[in-house]
């Protein structure tokens, strides 16, 4: 049924093929950017604190590959905003799938093909070039941190979403306010300050979207930190289910 | 000159309603100079780096930021929705010059921006401890006049950009290409000298070199005399051709405009 709704949207937006392309290169262009800038850096730099070339190549690509990925398949919920203001969650709410699949489903993201080729070949290319052991095990490890890290961040972007409940308006300004930041752990989070570290790792835990686990995979210090991934993934997804029932809750529709 | 004044009086009032939208695009802003600011304090902890030290970079990031402020809070998305869905054809028909009117309205939001900016300069001299004065009150004088040219230089560009919606439904990916190649040509990513030489020689032939790199070198006193006059002469010819340039492809565009019904 995902799969019907998100392809029915795929269909849809491919009728405009010059829109497609253009939004593929926007998201090619915008990876090559990032990686432009450690290009240019790591010219005059041996190090960026302590992270060589390919490990900050690493980092930032498997933030492209998120960013990518992830509109392919939740963007919806980026419409939360506009339904819940128009009164359109009426419907998702009496058809027999549960509401947050309706929503995620409900748009798709084509941006984020270019993102996904962008970030992809970033993150391939780290992952040949990086100084790791590699071993059954770790692969496994590595998978369950990508699967957990994109779970953190699709969790994040549902509760400031679902912010929308509360806060009135057809746009989700708050969800794009925090998605801005969370654009900054692009690069290693040592460099910015204690403050921020803390509330990147604690109140909202960006860092596990990358650093955390890329940490551990490179085996920096605390890198065991990125071992917990998954627990914060597991508490993120509670969250998000529970943040979005209570919206649900508060939902009044429009008029009549 | 009055309709133009009050096209520029109501972009003034609309961005008051809406203030909210603004202050979200200024503090995704601030997430940009934050984590830019952040980049180069680590990296510049072990020397300088192409003959820019850390006050240097202070200096020359928040002047890119800035020039990236400029302009951007109202306009495009606007006018890039009436072509989407026609409403350009009534914009047709009032007795004003499209392109100046969409300027007027344009300067409206400049009031806000500049106020952006105060704040955002503020706080970094607040928390990273001062950024560097221009070199000398004639290389003050030399980025005044360049900041005042890069106001309709950004304007005309995202003008041309948004013209492409006459060709495609969407406009976000316009946009972000746009965003994108600018941000790069402009010196906004990277200082152009710390580029590759050729990237960098190829960007400061082109139009967006005007938009941060220009009046940042001119602040600085990175370049000054004649090379100084030469970087406003660059601005000032990529300036007129582009402003002709547009109105001859605004022409093209009224023929593939469709526009439904009626």
């Amino acid at each position: 049924m995902y799969r019907r709704s998100l392809g029915a949207h795929i269909r849809s937006i491919l009728e405009y093929q010059a829109d497609f392309w253009v939004l593929v290169l926007a998201g090619v262009l915008f990876q090559g950017l990032n990686l432009l800038f450690l290009s240019a850096v790591f010219n005059h730099v041996p190090t960026l604190n302590g992270w060589t070339y390919a490990e900050s190549i690493l980092l930032m690509g498997m933030w492209g590959m998120i960013g990518g990925l992830v509109p392919l398949f939740f963007e919806g919920m980026w419409g939360l905003a506009w339904r819940i203001n128009q009164g359109e969650l009426d419907y998702p709410l009496v058809r027999p799938l549960p509401v947050p699949a309706q929503v995620f489903s409900s748009a798709v993201g084509l941006h984020g093909f270019g993102d996904l080729i962008g970030g992809g070949a970033m993150l391939g290319w780290a992952l040949f070039h990086i100084d790791v052991e590699w071993t059954p095990l770790t692969v496994l490890i590595g998978l369950v941190l990508f699967a957990s890290a994109i779970a953190i961040h699709v969790s994040i972007v549902t509760i400031t979403n679902a912010a929308s409940f509360w806060i009135p308006g057809p746009h989700p300004f708050f969800a794009v306010t925090v998605h801005t930041f969370e654009d900054m752990i692009k690069y290693p989070l040592t460099i910015y300050g204690i403050g921020m570290r803390a509330v990147y790792t604690v109140v909202v835990p960006f860092a596990f979207v990358t650093f955390f686990p890329v940490s551990w995979l490179l085996g920096r210090d605390a890198g065991w930190v990125g071992l917990l991934t998954p627990l914060v993934a597991v508490y993120c997804v509670w969250m998000a289910r529970l943040v979005f029932r209570a919206g649900l809750r508060r939902y009044e529709s429009s008029g009549h | 000159m009055r309709p133009y004044r009050s096209l520029f009086l109501m972009s003034l009032r609309r961005m008051l309603t809406y203030r909210l939208n603004a202050l979200i695009g200024w503090l995704g802003g601030a997430a940009i100079l934050i984590s830019s600011l952040a980049v180069w304090n680590a990296l510049l902890r072990n020397g300088d780096i192409g003959g820019y030290d850390w006050e240097t970079m202070k200096g020359y990031l928040l002047i890119a930021w800035a020039m990236s402020a400029v302009g951007t809070s109202y306009g495009d998305w606007h006018m890039a929705n009436r072509i989407r869905d026609g409403a350009v054809a009534t914009d047709l028909t009032k007795p004003v010059d499209y392109q100046s009117a969409r300027f007027a309205e344009q300067l409206g939001g400049l009031a806000f921006e500049l106020v952006a900016i105060v704040v955002a300069a503020l706080a970094v001299i607040v928390f990273t401890g001062g950024i560097p004065a221009p070199a000398g009150l004639g290389q003050g004088l030399l980025f005044a006049l360049s900041f005042a040219m890069v106001v309709p230089l950004k304007f005309i560009i995202w003008y041309i950009t948004t013209m492409v919606c006459f060709w495609t439904q969407n406009y976000l990916g316009v946009a972000w290409a746009r965003d994108a190649v600018v941000w790069v040509f402009s010196g906004g990513l990277i200082p152009l000298s710390l580029m590759p030489s050729w990237l960098g020689s190829l960007a400061a032939a082109l139009p967006f070199a005007g938009l941060a790199a220009t009046p940042a070198a001119l602040y600085l006193g990175q370049a000054s005399g004649t090379e100084a006059w030469k970087l406003l002469a660059v601005q000032a010819f990529w300036l007129i051709t582009l402003w002709l340039g547009a109105r001859l492809l605004w022409r093209g565009a009224l023929r593939a405009l469709t526009v439904h019904g009626g």
